[in-house]
């Protein structure tokens, strides 16, 4: 186990700079620069200005320059936002999404789980469909137009919760059951298939010969297994919903991620651009070591 | 995609709007005022600021010896007054003695000479240090040669003198902007780059940033020790919301006293509403739009072709079906309230399609036969931009038989585009907002035969002359009459079709006043009360 983790550490040094080095020549291939913003400036100040920022030098030394400084921790400062640092964005603007994303998450797999079992053990019959059909319609639905039938209701006929903003709890809910809601009609369908699944296998019906009843069946021998997939789908879906979603911030106005890496590629914000997606890279790395551990303690049967 | 989706957003919210009859009144805690704006300001170091909607916050914070009015002139402000030599190139402020930095430090010449230096280091990197590249001694600065310009003198603690290279009659507009804006060196010297932090950061305007909220809140209370007196509103609550739309609902339902920057389909959604409307206000902003034409190639290179398009393009109709009703039509590249701006005298419509078939038709092009084809390229820069190109597009094709395709690319990409002769489209949408109230900013780095953004490929030579008078002269009722005489030259030599001038735009309570825009940026909040 303990070896298994250092070499899985030490696999991913290597893939980690593949991902910077990527994530750099993506940034730089973007055409225009950040000071292409289309701001009057003499030809003298923008030469200053590109100095300052080595973006007169080759490629290769700028990516040296720029690696040198994130290995002793330092992502530096917004190009297009002077004064600004990526670590400033960081602690200011992740806490939201990832607030955000896990409150949605929870949306996603309390919703979905409860759901695709009840489904499940109820196969064929009227709430199975029922379910089914709400799934099916809940995934069907973008999240935008969810948002928007939440902010009309919700917000503005009912006004039983805020339209946007953010920093308060009421302000999560609707934001959080948007972004939540598709997913959970997602899960929902996979927990409905994978429990079917397992409740068609021989050791169910073994379990059921030794007289364990339907509740401890679905629970204990059933849907462990069945955790399997659900728990690779989980970590897609932390990745998805921390990173923040463009549409749910701009809609409901708050301060994440979505919008702020969005307007950092768009505007050639380079140490930004690459500052947020070294972070990200870093962050879903740990998180694939977590799910891999995860899986041994799901299925006894992985040793590594 | 992002633009399409927000449409139909602000679409639906429109409705919601119109329908919303059961609207809480306002419940405005006394004092504070309550701002929605769009986007998240940048960091409130004066030398770095780039864009409006943070120098528009960071000017309550800040002053420079001289400010711009609500007219947009330039008056003292830390300065009392101030003359300029008969050579036109020293200019001596003489500072009030009772402004302060509001951590109590008094605010003298040597603080103004440090700011100057600090803001042309590159060290500093600040993307407008040209505002102060005329003074003398600023490009060994500039170029890292010197740390101080010898242009720059504090006589004594309240004797400013700065001396200019050359002459430069757009001086004094430069200078009371932010790069100016006076910094105290003790500060900075303390807190390094985290003097800018809220409760660090200090200047010597009416107001102080005391409080932020990751970066979509941020509060800014009143000074008061302020030189003119303490600002009626004691605190100002700013909110960078992402989306105008949004935060308009968010007005109805009374968290916001004012809500600035609205894009239009926010404006459509204000429009459907009564009591939204009474709560509108839009005023012209220095900022003109235009159609560009690649004057060095073939159709455009022909005169004849450049006054058709000029004559076939509907400004009206633009306005009033793209901007939500909201801008003026231009007639003229200079805006309203840039002096030697000339847009009255042309203020009858220039939109006359016949005119516009008969020069199209001496071009050699009858019926737009022949024409080549020609994409009008355009960046995404705002919403509304698309409708206006679409437009264009449907109107040409309407009254001239020219079809135009489109090519909408990201802002950054779209000005890599057009900067680069090889890949210069011929037809494209242009803007330029002033960052100074002075006809020097658009006319030298824009409009002359060898400016740097002359992408049109514009020259003529009689242009060229009269603008370097007007630059170099100290006297600002002739300066204006030298603009107004090229900018009339320019427009008959239809190097572009002005298109319009852009509103801003926004909404506030009725128990608010003395909020709104001047044709630069917001009105100071020390100017707002609220009943």
């Amino acid at each position: 186990m303990a070896l298994y983790l250092t070499r899985r550490l030490l696999t991913l040094i290597p893939a980690w700079i593949g991902v910077t080095l990527l994530a750099f020549m993506f940034v730089h291939s973007i055409p225009g620069g950040p000071f292409d913003t289309g701001a009057v400036r003499p030809p003298a100040t923008r030469a200053i200005l590109e100095s300052h920022y080595h973006l007169d030098r080759s490629l290769p030394v700028q990516y040296v320059l720029y690696m040198k400084n994130v290995v002793t921790g330092d992502l530096g400062e917004s190009i297009v936002q002077p004064g600004l640092r990526v670590s400033t964005v960081l602690t200011q603007r992740f806490p939201t999404s990832a607030e955000l994303g896990g409150a949605a998450l929870l949306v996603a797999l309390g919703i979905g789980v409860p759901a695709g079992l009840l489904a499940a053990t109820k196969r064929n019959q009227l709430l199975d469909r029922v379910v089914m059909v709400g799934a099916t319609i809940g995934y069907a639905i973008p999240n935008f137009i969810l948002s928007i039938l939440f902010i009309l209701v919700v917000g503005l006929d009912l006004r039983l919760l805020p339209l946007g903003g953010w920093g308060r709890p009421s302000q999560v809910v609707l934001p959080a059951l948007a972004l939540g809601l598709p997913w959970a009609s997602f899960v929902a369908r996979l927990t409905r298939g994978t429990v079917i699944g397992t409740l068609e296998q021989d050791y169910i019906r073994t379990a059921r010969a030794k007289g364990a009843g339907p509740a401890r069946v679905l629970v204990q021998h059933a849907f462990r297994n069945a955790l399997m997939p659900i728990t690779t789908v989980t970590a897609l879906l932390i990745a998805e919903l921390i990173t923040g979603s463009l549409v749910i911030e701009s809609i409901f106005s708050i301060p994440g991620m979505g919008q702020y890496l969005t307007n950092s590629v768009l505007g050639s914000d380079y140490t930004m651009t690459l500052g947020l997606i070294i972070f990200y890279a870093t962050l879903l790395f740990a998180a694939n070591v977590v799910v891999d551990l995860l899986y041994v303690w799901l299925d006894p049967r992985i040793r590594y | 995609m992002r633009r399409e989706l927000l449409f139909s957003i602000a679409g639906v919210l429109a409705v919601a709007a119109a329908t919303a009859t059961t609207a809480r009144t306002t419940t405005t805690a006394s004092g504070t005022l309550r701002i929605a704006i769009t986007g998240a300001p940048d960091p409130f170091d004066p030398a770095l600021l780039g864009d409006n909607r943070s120098i528009e916050l960071a000017q309550n914070v800040y002053e420079g010896v001289l400010g711009v009015n609500d007219q947009a002139q330039i008056v003292p402000a830390v300065a009392k007054s101030y003359t300029v030599s008969a050579s036109g190139l020293v200019y001596t402020f003489h500072l009030r003695r009772n402004v302060r930095f509001q951590n109590g430090d008094p605010v003298t010449a040597r603080d103004f000479a440090y700011t100057y230096n600090r803001s042309l280091l590159p060290a500093t990197a600040s993307g407008t240090s040209f505002f102060l590249a005329d003074i003398k001694g600023a490009d060994a600065v500039l170029n890292g040669k010197a740390k101080t310009a010898t242009g720059i003198k504090a006589v004594d603690a309240y004797t400013l003198r700065i001396t200019l290279a050359h002459k430069a009659g757009y001086f004094a507009a430069e200078i009371s902007r932010w790069p100016a804006w006076v910094v105290d060196s003790k500060v900075i010297a303390k807190d390094g780059k985290g003097w800018i932090a809220p409760g660090k950061n200090i200047g010597s305007g009416a107001y102080r940033l005391t409080g932020q909220v990751g970066d979509s809140q941020y509060t800014f209370s009143a000074n008061p020790t302020y030189y003119l007196g303490a600002p009626s509103v004691k605190q100002v609550k700013v909110s960078a919301v992402g989306d105008s739309t949004a935060a308009v609902a968010r007005y109805q339902a009374g968290e916001f006293d004012a809500v600035v920057g609205l894009s239009a389909a926010a404006i459509l959604q204000v429009k459907a509403n009564p009591t939204l409307r009474s709560q509108f206000h839009s005023t012209p902003i220095e900022r003109t739009v235009w159609l560009a034409m690649n004057n060095k190639k073939p159709p455009f290179d022909n005169k004849l072709v450049r006054q058709a398009f000029n004559a076939a393009i509907d400004k009206n109709a633009i306005i009033k079906i793209a901007l939500a009703g909201v801008g003026t039509p231009a007639n003229a590249w200079l805006p309203p309230g840039i002096p030697g701006n000339v847009n009255a005298q042309h203020s009858a419509s220039t939109y006359d399609v016949s005119r516009a078939r008969d020069l199209l038709a001496k071009a050699g092009y009858p019926g737009g036969k022949g024409f080549p084809s020609v994409a009008l390229h355009y960046g995404i820069n705002y919403g509304e931009y698309a409708q206006v190109y679409e437009l264009i597009q449907a109107q040409l094709q309407k009254n001239l038989g020219i079809k135009v395709g489109l090519k909408e690319l990201p802002i950054n990409a779209f000005n890599t585009e057009v900067d680069n002769k090889k890949t210069r489209p011929l037809l494209w949408g242009y803007t330029f907002g002033f960052d100074y109230p002075d006809a020097q900013e658009l006319t030298e780095y824009l409009g002359i035969g060898s400016a740097p953004y002359n992408y049109e490929g514009y020259t003529n030579a009689r242009y060229d002359a009269l603008i370097a008078k007007a630059n170099a002269d100290s006297n600002q009722k002739r300066r204006a009459q030298l603009y107004a005489q090229a900018e009339n030259i320019r427009l008959a030599d239809a190097p572009i079709v002005p298109l319009y001038f852009v509103n801003q735009n926004w909404l506030v309570k009725p128990n608010v006043s003395g909020f709104g825009y001047s044709p630069l940026y917001m009105h100071p909040w020390r100017q707002v009360t609220i009943h």
